[in-house]
């Protein structure tokens, strides 16, 4: 759990302290959000009731629509559309944020480095926070280093040293380039 | 990556675990560089598009500049390779693509699909053919394109899709019209013009498949250029295809001034010449060249016939029709009948050439109606409508006949052609109707120059006053004004003495030929000076007497339109007497005269304000414009005069009484823009001002307010700074010059930090502002100011952070062009700079120091000077580093590597385009090397910094280039 909070915050960070890619969007934490919306409901509960029961404010039926029409504060609503806005739009803006981190480019959030990136922290997301008393399945030591390994060798692609990197990836090529011996020189 | 290069065994195709391997080692962009540009193995194909490998293409934006701006795309150059050995799956991995509209992904599936098999890349012809008129098309090679055409139509099954893109590519189309004046039709391909031509033989192979087709296709299409560019005259069905190609065979006639054009030409001959060696019958390809109305393709069947005349007995049959078809007689077909006649005619019996010979002798064929209309505009004096009609006739047929050459003619033909020849002359390049060629053009009747010698001079002033042009003739040989002056001026040239006497009675002839004795006797004059000047001032007196306008110039090319050329040759006489003099060989000179003469032409109405306002401003620089007015070369006539007469005081020689107070009291008339507010005069005041300072520095002081205006006086014009700028322009830096304008430099700099114009007299690269800095500079470094001075301290405090920046940079640039300096120059250049850090130090802008990267070039200074210097200036953010700068870096680095790597990182920091960077990253790996190996813990850090950052911006092989250097040591 540990790890995991720490895969998690490195992957979350990483990529504003590194700062070399143009239009990163902000990190935006969405438990603010819905905090403010809470106060919010708090401050007009005289209009809409308390918030530990269903409204029992009056509606009326829209002249557009099925929906039922009621009068709400306006600084409610907005607070309402930063929620939902971070809902939406936070999955893109991970995305990019994870395009950054793995290629330093902010559209390749479906390339196969990103998505592979993108499976390790799901692995360590799945491990961060208790499940309200229901029994965690905790994966064996190997399959935890594996993705550590993978969390390192992505990262080190930006922040290591780029030639070492360099140097690896041509000791790769030499293996995918690789010919089964003896053969007949067909592909 | 196959058996042919030498590698034994097959490509193992990759483990999940080391695909997954990979994947996690390339996110970043030069990391897939490295491994796409180093990956042959066509196993990968698959799996590394089953990982999502090839989905983020890039997207190519216009920039702010208008430029495209793409990342690059390492995957698709993987994939371009790997389409010939595993086409299928390479199809597979950019079917997704094909509606793309980013051209550089167009471009990676063009050159895929070319080594894709026919069924596969005809998925791609839209998208390719979309890659046409895309902003790429005109940096593609058509080899691409043309070998795409090529596998599908070697494809039966894909033969549509082949004539399609071809079509797309090579079909001329109706394109925009031409700017200009005459706006003109313009026919426009797909393909570049250079690129068409350099590929259209290719084309014409890969369409082979088409047989028939081929050529039917190939005639369209040069039928539709000549239509869309203009070049055919669709409703009397001609095409003045004879001037723009006058030979369809191979010739030097044919200028490739039209490359599409002579491509087309070319193919529509091959491919017709190629159809019968490819077994089609010579009926079936004339049978679709001769559908054509176009003479430009009719003449095409001509050459094609005359190839094929040998071939068969049809074929002969078909070149003896073509023989006594007289449409192929008409001037047009020429050059093609000439062939055609040469092949067949001894292929008939005597009786067919008489018949033939009866033909020609028939022509030509217009009526008596239209050949007489014609005659009637051609009649010379004496003629008459019928005379004329015959003798066209009889050339038409000496032309014809002469095409074919007498030795290819029958005996009865080549006597008739004999007899045409002695009546009417030897024919010039009979074969061709339109024959160009470049010759020296010289005036007609230069080369009349031994008739003259042969006439006593008197004569040749009657000859001269009497004759005049004929005009009622534009043949070449016609005698012109301009010509019979070149004739004279030789002669003068060869009898100077004899045409001085005579000179007084030029006044009365053409000034053309005045112009011509003039220059005649400026050049003989340097050898000896004539005995008695006073022919030669009378005729002086009468020409500056001319003062006629712009309006009542005579136009025409081949005399003299005014008096005024006369006149700038009479002064341009003058100036050789007086140079002559100046070598004290010659003291006999009527300098009165000469004064007056020029004095009297310092009132000439040339240049007119129409003219400088017409011809200077952006047009031509004052200076320029000065040197070719009258009045302003005048102006300065007076005063090398007026110099003149203090050498030749100084000389101890004679000098006539009155003469120096003369010219002084014309200049002072002249000075002032109120006086004359022509800038060209200003200039010529500009660049004579030296010179009457040294001839008198105490009256040139005494009207100096009257040239340029009072000292900070708001100036009412450009004159003032032309005047001084023209002077800072034309003279080296002298104490005396600079210090004789001081009281004028602030309102100038002033003008200049405010962004007004300060007028420039001379425009070359340095503003009046910046050579004014360049003067005070040199006088520093000469040690002829101190640092002091206000001179240069009110330069500096007053010229904007550019001009001082440009100021300085100019110093540098100038100190490190010479080879050796003395000490005590680079001493005091030291000293400036030193002065100007310090004012940097102390708050002052740092972009003053832009320029300084020319000092670290010089290679006069240490490096333990300069590099700090240089570190300064590269936290402005406008140093230049012309390149050159790496190289200083460089040998700077091995005594001063931190400093020297931080300025290497500083301006690399500031400079993204590749060509700026060039200079830097090429010496890069040895500054890196030395600040590694230095043993400075920080400078080892930051140069690993910048190694890692370069590696990142796509210097893949500086890792390399550094472990050399650092192994080399």
């Amino acid at each position: 759990m540990v790890a995991s909070h720490c895969v998690r915050e490195i992957a979350n960070n990483l990529v504003d302290h590194l700062d070399d890619v143009e239009g990163l969007p902000e990190y935006v934490d969405g438990s603010k959000h819905r905090q403010n919306l809470a106060k919010s409901w708090i401050s007009h509960e005289a209009l809409l009731g308390p918030v530990d029961r269903p409204t029992d404010v009056a509606a009326v039926p829209s002249p557009t629509g099925p929906a039922n029409l009621m009068t709400v504060p306006s600084d409610l609503v907005e607070r309402v559309r930063l929620v939902v806005e971070v809902e939406i739009g936070g999955t893109d803006r991970a995305g990019m944020r994870l395009s950054a981190l793995m290629t330093g480019q902010l559209d390749h959030t479906q390339s196969a480095s990103v998505r592979l990136l993108r499976d390790t922290l799901k692995f360590f997301q799945s491990f961060v926070h208790l499940r309200h008393g229901e029994p965690i399945e905790l994966p064996d030591r190997g399959e935890v280093l594996g993705h550590l390994a993978k969390f390192e060798e992505a990262l080190m692609g930006r922040v290591g040293d780029f030639f070492a990197r360099r140097s690896d990836i041509l000791d790769l090529l030499e293996r995918a380039n690789q010919r089964t011996n003896g053969g007949e020189g067909t592909k | 990556m196959t058996s042919g290069h030498g590698d034994s065994g097959e490509f193992e195709a990759p483990s999940p675990e080391l695909i997954e391997e990979v994947v996690v080692r390339i996110g970043d962009l030069q990391h897939r560089r490295v491994f796409y540009d180093g990956l042959e193995n066509p196993k990968w194909v698959k799996p590394l598009a089953d990982a999502n490998a090839f989905v983020n293409v890039p997207a190519t934006v216009v920039d702010a500049e208008g430029y495209l701006r793409t990342t690059p795309w390492p995957e698709g150059d993987y994939l371009v390779r790997m389409a010939a050995e595993v086409p299928g799956e390479v199809a597979e991995v950019l079917g997704p693509l094909k509606d793309t509209h980013d051209p550089y992904v167009q471009r990676v599936i063009l050159r895929a699909a070319t080594h894709m098999p026919a069924d596969l890349a005809r998925e791609f012809v839209p998208t390719v053919t979309r890659l046409i008129d895309g902003p790429l098309a005109r940096l593609l090679d058509p080899k691409d394109w043309v070998k795409l055409v090529s596998t599908l139509a070697y494809d039966g099954a894909t033969m549509k899709e082949a004539m399609a893109l071809a079509n797309a590519l090579y079909r001329p189309k109706a394109g925009p019209l031409e700017d200009g004046p005459w706006p003109r039709k313009r026919a426009v391909v797909g393909v570049e013009a250079y690129g068409y031509q350099r590929s259209m033989p290719a084309l014409r192979e890969a369409l082979a498949p088409f047989g028939l087709k081929t050529l039917i296709q190939l005639k369209i299409w040069l039928e539709e250029y000549q239509v869309h560019s203009g070049k055919y005259i669709e409703n009397r069905k001609r095409d003045l295809s004879t001037m723009w190609r006058p030979s369809i065979r191979p010739h030097e006639q044919n200028r490739g001034h039209d490359e599409v054009f002579g491509a087309l030409v070319d193919v529509v001959r091959d491919e017709a010449v190629s159809l019968l060696d490819r077994g089609f019958g010579l009926s079936d390809v004339l049978g679709v060249l001769q559908r054509s109305d176009h003479p430009l393709v009719q003449r095409i069947a001509l050459h094609v016939v005359t190839e094929a005349v040998s071939e068969t007995a049809g074929n002969r049959a078909s070149g003896r029709e073509h023989l006594f078809d007289r449409h192929y007689l008409d001037e047009d077909f020429r050059n093609e009948y000439g062939h055609l006649a040469r092949a067949v005619l001894p292929t008939l019996n005597q009786e067919e050439k008489g018949q033939w010979l009866a033909l020609v002798v028939s022509g030509p064929f217009q009526d008596l109606d239209w050949l007489e209309e014609r005659a009637a505009r051609y009649l010379k004096v004496g003629e008459t409508v019928e005379e004329v009609v015959k003798r066209y006739r009889d050339v038409w047929r000496r032309d014809v006949l002469a095409s074919i050459g007498a030795e290819h003619l029958p005996q009865s033909g080549a006597d008739l052609l004999a007899q045409f020849v002695e009546k009417w002359g030897e024919p010039e390049h009979p074969e061709f109707p339109n024959w160009m060629e470049f010759k020296e053009v010289t005036p007609r009747g230069a080369e009349g120059a031994s008739k003259l010698a042969s006439l006593p001079v008197n004569e040749v002033v009657v000859w001269l006053r009497e004759w005049t042009p004929d005009g009622s003739s534009s043949s070449p040989e016609e005698p012109t004004i301009e010509g019979q002056a070149r004739a004279l001026e030789s002669d003068v040239r060869q009898r100077p003495s004899e045409y001085v006497a005579v000179s007084a009675e030029f006044a009365e002839l053409d000034p053309t030929y005045v112009r011509a004795l003039f220059s005649g006797l400026a050049e003989t004059v340097k050898q000896e000076s004539p005995a008695d000047w006073a022919p030669v001032i009378a005729l002086a007196e009468r020409v500056v007497a001319h003062e006629e306008d712009a309006e009542q110039e005579v136009q025409g090319f081949d005399r003299d339109g005014s008096w005024r050329f006369a006149q700038r040759e009479l002064l341009r006489l003058i100036e050789a007497a007086l140079s002559k003099e100046a070598t004290g060989e010659d003291t006999n000179l009527p300098l009165n005269s000469f004064v007056e003469v020029v004095a009297s032409l310092t009132g000439n109405p040339d240049p007119t304000p129409e003219y400088e306002a017409q011809y200077g401003g952006d047009n031509m620089d004052p200076l320029t414009l000065s040197l070719n007015g009258v009045r302003p070369v005048a102006v300065a006539q007076l005063a090398d005069i007026r110099l003149h007469i203090h050498h030749a005081e100084a000389a101890g020689r004679t000098v006539p009484e009155g003469v120096r107070d003369r010219i002084e009291e014309v200049l002072k008339t002249r000075m002032g823009a109120s006086a004359d507010a022509s800038l060209s005069v200003a200039a010529a005041f500009g660049r004579s001002i030296g010179k009457l300072i040294d001839a008198d520095e105490g009256w040139a002081r005494s009207v100096l307010a009257q040239l340029v205006g009072e000292p900070g006086a708001p100036p009412d014009s450009a004159y003032t700074d032309i005047v001084v700028s023209t002077a800072l322009a034309t003279y080296r830096p002298s104490l005396k010059l600079v210090t004789f304008f001081a009281g004028y430099y602030r309102s100038m700099l002033e003008r200049a930090a405010r962004g007004e114009a300060v007028a420039v007299g001379w425009s070359r690269e340095r503003t009046a502002t910046q050579l004014l800095g360049d003067h005070i500079v040199v006088l520093f470094v000469r040690g002829e100011l101190e640092l002091v001075d206000s001179l240069i301290s009110d330069y500096f405090t007053h010229a904007t952070v550019e001009d001082r920046a440009s100021v300085l940079g100019h110093l540098g640039w100038g100190l490190g062009r010479e080879d050796e300096l003395p000490g005590d120059v680079l001493s005091r250049a030291r000293q400036l700079m030193d002065a100007r850090v310090q004012s940097v130090r102390s708050g002052s802008d740092v972009n003053e120091l832009a320029g300084f990267g020319w000092f670290a070039m010089a290679s006069h200074f240490p490096a333990e000077w300069w590099l700090p210097i240089l570190e300064l200036a590269a936290t402005g953010d406008n140093l230049d580093p012309h390149g050159l700068v790496g190289e200083a870096l460089e040998d700077a680095a091995e005594t001063a590597p931190g400093s020297a790597l931080r300025v290497l990182s500083a301006l690399l920091s500031q400079r993204t385009e590749p060509f700026q960077r060039f200079g830097l990253v090429d010496h890069a790996p040895g500054v890196l090397a030395a600040a590694l190996d230095g043993g400075d813990a920080e400078v080892i850090e930051n140069a690993r910094a910048l190694l890692d950052q370069l590696g990142r911006q796509g210097e893949l092989r500086l890792g390399d280039l550094v472990e050399e250097r650092r192994k080399r040591g």
